[in-house]
C-alpha cells in the first residue's frame, strides 16, 4: 500500500511542477506581448519630441505660407520685418521644452550653448535690439502671439487653438504628410 | 645817423624768431582745437549710436511688456491664477526683466573729457536723457525685486502677487515710454547739432548702427 502512496506523492509533485513550469512559460508570454504595448506607450507618451511643431503668428498678420529658409531666416534673426513692415517679434519657449528641442535641432542646428552664444553675438554686434523673448507655456505663446502684432511663435500642434494663425511651411500645415517640423 | 648793419639783421632776425614761435603757437592751438573738435564730433556721433541703440531696444521690449501686462490684467480680474506654476507658465519672471541699457558712450565722453568740449545745450540734454535712463534701470530693479519675492507666494496669496507684477509692469511701460520720447527728442537735438558741425553726412553714413531697417519696398 505504501508503493502506490510514494507513486501518487510523486505524480502529484510532478504535476506541481508541471504547473509552476506552465505558470512561468504564461508569465513569460504575457512580458513578451507587454513589451511591444510598452514600447508604443512610451512612444505615445514621448509624443512631444515627434510631434510636430506648429509655426503661430499673430491672427492680424498678413503672411500665411514660408518657405523653411524663410523660416529659418526669421528665426535666426536675418530677416527682422514683415513684408508690410512691421517688426517681428519672436517668442521661443524657454529650455526643456520638447517643441524648442524641436526648432533648435531643425531651424537653428545648434544646441542650447550655441542657441544662447549665437544671440549674445548678435546683440553685441548691435544686430539686433534683442534676442527672442521667452514664453514658459503654450498658453503663454499663444496668449503673447495673439496680442503682440508682427510676433511669432511655435508650439506643438496638439496645442494649437482654434483662434491661433498657423502658417503653411512649404505649403504644408502640422497635419499634412512632408511637414518638415516634425 | 646811419643804424649798422648787424643791428639790422638782430631786428631781422628777432622778427622771423618771434614770427615763427606765434606761428608754431598758433599751429598747436589749432591741432588742439582739432583735435577737440574730432572727439566732440566722435563722441556727439556715438551717443547717437548709442541712443539710437538704446531706443530700438525699449521698443523691442515695449510691446512684449505691454502685452505680459494685457495677460496680467485678464488673470487678476479672471483670478484665473492660483499656484506659483501657473504664475510662472502664465507670465514667468524673466519675462518681467526691463531692457538691458547701454551707457558706453556717457561713460567714455566722461572719462576722456569729451563733454568739456561739448556745447552747454547737448550736455544737458545728454545728462537729462542719461540720468532718466539711471533712474528707470534703478526703478525697474527695485520693482523687479519685490515681483520677485511676491512671485514667492504661499496658495491663496497669488492675487497679491498678479497685483504687484501688474503695478510693476504698468510703471515700467510708462517709464519705457517715457525713455522713448527722451531718445527721440535727444537725437534730434544731437543730429541738429551735427548738421550744425557739419557732420551730419558722416553720421547718417558710418555711425548710423547697424540694427537692420524695414524694407523699403515688399519682399
Amino acid at each position: 500500500m505504501t508503493k502506490p502512496r510514494i507513486v501518487s506523492y510523486r505524480v502529484r509533485a510532478v504535476a506541481a511542477q508541471n504547473r509552476a513550469f506552465l505558470v512561468r512559460i504564461a508569465l513569460c508570454c504575457a512580458l513578451m506581448l507587454c513589451i511591444p504595448f510598452r514600447h508604443s506607450d512610451a512612444q505615445a507618451s514621448g509624443s512631444g519630441a515627434r510631434q510636430a511643431v506648429a509655426i503661430v503668428v499673430n491672427p492680424h498678420s498678413t503672411v500665411s505660407d514660408l518657405s523653411f529658409a524663410e523660416l529659418r531666416r526669421i528665426f535666426l534673426g536675418q530677416q527682422q520685418f514683415w513684408p508690410d513692415r512691421s517688426k517681428i517679434t519672436l517668442l521661443v519657449r524657454a529650455p526643456v521644452a520638447p517643441e524648442r528641442a524641436v526648432v533648435l535641432d531643425q531651424i537653428y542646428r545648434m544646441d542650447e550653448d550655441q542657441f544662447r552664444q549665437y544671440w549674445i553675438g548678435k546683440m553685441f554686434r548691435a544686430e539686433v535690439a534683442g534676442g527672442p523673448k521667452i514664453v514658459y507655456s503654450s498658453d503663454m505663446a499663444i496668449n503673447l502671439v495673439g496680442a503682440i502684432p508682427g510676433s511669432i511663435t511655435f508650439v506643438l500642434a496638439s496645442a494649437v487653438t482654434p483662434n491661433s494663425k498657423v502658417l503653411r511651411i512649404d505649403g504644408k500645415l502640422p497635419s499634412e504628410a512632408g511637414y518638415p517640423l516634425k | 645817423m646811419r643804424k649798422p648793419a648787424w643791428l639790422a639783421e638782430v631786428i631781422v632776425q628777432s622778427i622771423a624768431v618771434t614770427v615763427s614761435i606765434l606761428l608754431a603757437l598758433w599751429v598747436d592751438q589749432w591741432k588742439q582745437r582739432r583735435a577737440a573738435r574730432d572727439l566732440a564730433t566722435e563722441s556727439m556721433s556715438n551717443f547717437v549710436t548709442e541712443i539710437q541703440q538704446n531706443e530700438a531696444r525699449v521698443d523691442d521690449i515695449l510691446l512684449y511688456h505691454e502685452a505680459l501686462r494685457s495677460i496680467l490684467q485678464k488673470a487678476e480680474k479672471s483670478h484665473s491664477i492660483h499656484t506659483q506654476a501657473e504664475f510662472q507658465s502664465s507670465v514667468g519672471i524673466d519675462g518681467l526683466r526691463p531692457p538691458f541699457l547701454l551707457q558706453t558712450a556717457w561713460q567714455t565722453a566722461t572719462l576722456t573729457g569729451a563733454l568739456t568740449h561739448l556745447d552747454y545745450e547737448t550736455v544737458r540734454v545728454l545728462s537729462l536723457t542719461y540720468t532718466l535712463q539711471d533712474r528707470f534701470r534703478e526703478d525697474s530693479r527695485a520693482g523687479f525685486q519685490s515681483v520677485m519675492q511676491a512671485s514667492d507666494f504661499k496658495p491663496g496669496d497669488a492675487d497679491i502677487a498678479v497685483h504687484s507684477a501688474d503695478n510693476y509692469l504698468r510703471e515700467v511701460v510708462n517709464s519705457e515710454n517715457d525713455l522713448h520720447a527722451t531718445y527721440a527728442q535727444a537725437e534730434q537735438v544731437l543730429r541738429r547739432k551735427l548738421k550744425d558741425m557739419g557732420v551730419v553726412q558722416q553720421v547718417d553714413s558710418a555711425h548710423t548702427p547697424s540694427q537692420p531697417q524695414p524694407p523699403t519696398t515688399g519682399q
